[in-house]
């Protein structure tokens, strides 16, 4: 699909996840499918967006752009904030009471959860995270193994 | 995402219908504070047409229950659909927050 690039701001999120929406439907995702690669890239291009660019001080881009074949689809969003691989996030605890509860540090968490795999790269100066989720073998059990 | 407000037997509620996300959370949180600094603060959030909730979304339901609570109400849960009902059990915050099926069983369940 060809890229679509925004200016990284909240604002600006919406159509991103739109076209992640659209390249999970076009790719056969079922709903869970597309549930799951919403929240991803919701919660990765927020994550761009608030954490490498607002909080760095910085501003620039947000790029979106997808492949699938058969077996699965792959989401690429590129951006040049802070370098930041989401994977070193320190997984959230989730036995702690409400009291003790943060407020943040589930996104990343959600994010991690919802695709089958997950690449960070940085070259040039450019963040490239790289969302992989597999199309489901729905039952009945497929006939091409 | 579409905000509708309205009260019954003293409890404040607010269905949303839409994307529930980081860029429309802010207007629920300013609702949801100040509905919380009133006493009782009793709230209920139908999320009966809501299809997507993220981090963001979470964060402001939780800080909710936590003002309410603070001030003896609560803030209760009403028509979670499957796919939200799935991001609330992954993050384990389904157990802080009481959820029904039905709106009116929410606010009833403040007169108990």
């Amino acid at each position: 699909m060809e890229t679509l690039k925004v200016r990284g701001t909240l604002n600006e999120i919406d159509p991103v996840i739109d076209y992640a929406v659209s390249a999970a439907y076009q790719a056969g995702l079922n709903e869970q499918g597309l549930n799951r690669v919403r929240l991803a890239v919701d919660e990765i291009a927020t994550n761009i967006v608030v954490h490498g660019y607002d909080e760095a001080g910085r501003s620039g881009d947000l790029s979106i752009s997808a492949e699938y074949d058969e077996d699965q689809l792959t989401i690429y969003l590129e951006d040049t904030g802070e370098e930041y691989d989401p994977r070193n996030t320190p997984p959230p605890d989730l036995t702690t009471t409400l009291e003790k509860r943060p407020l943040g540090g589930l996104g990343v968490y959600l994010a991690l959860w919802a695709v089958d795999q997950f690449y960070y790269e940085h070259k040039q100066d450019r963040n490239r995270s790289i969302l992989i989720v597999q199309k489901p073998c729905d039952h009945p059990p497929c006939l091409d193994t | 995402m579409e905000l509708k407000l309205r009260s019954a037997n003293n409890v404040q509620i607010l269905e949303l219908a839409g994307r529930f996300d980081t860029y429309t959370a802010g207007e629920v949180r300013q609702w949801i504070e100040e509905a919380a600094a009133k006493e009782p603060a009793n709230i209920v959030v139908n999320l009966q047409g809501v299809d997507f909730v993220d981090s963001t979304a979470l964060a402001t339901l939780v800080q909710g229950v936590k003002n309410c609570r603070q001030l003896n109400g609560d803030l209760r849960l009403c028509g979670v659909q499957q796919s939200v009902r799935m991001v609330f059990e992954l993050t384990r915050l389904d157990r802080f927050f009481e959820v029904y099926s039905q709106e009116t069983e929410a606010v009833k369940a403040f007169a108990n």
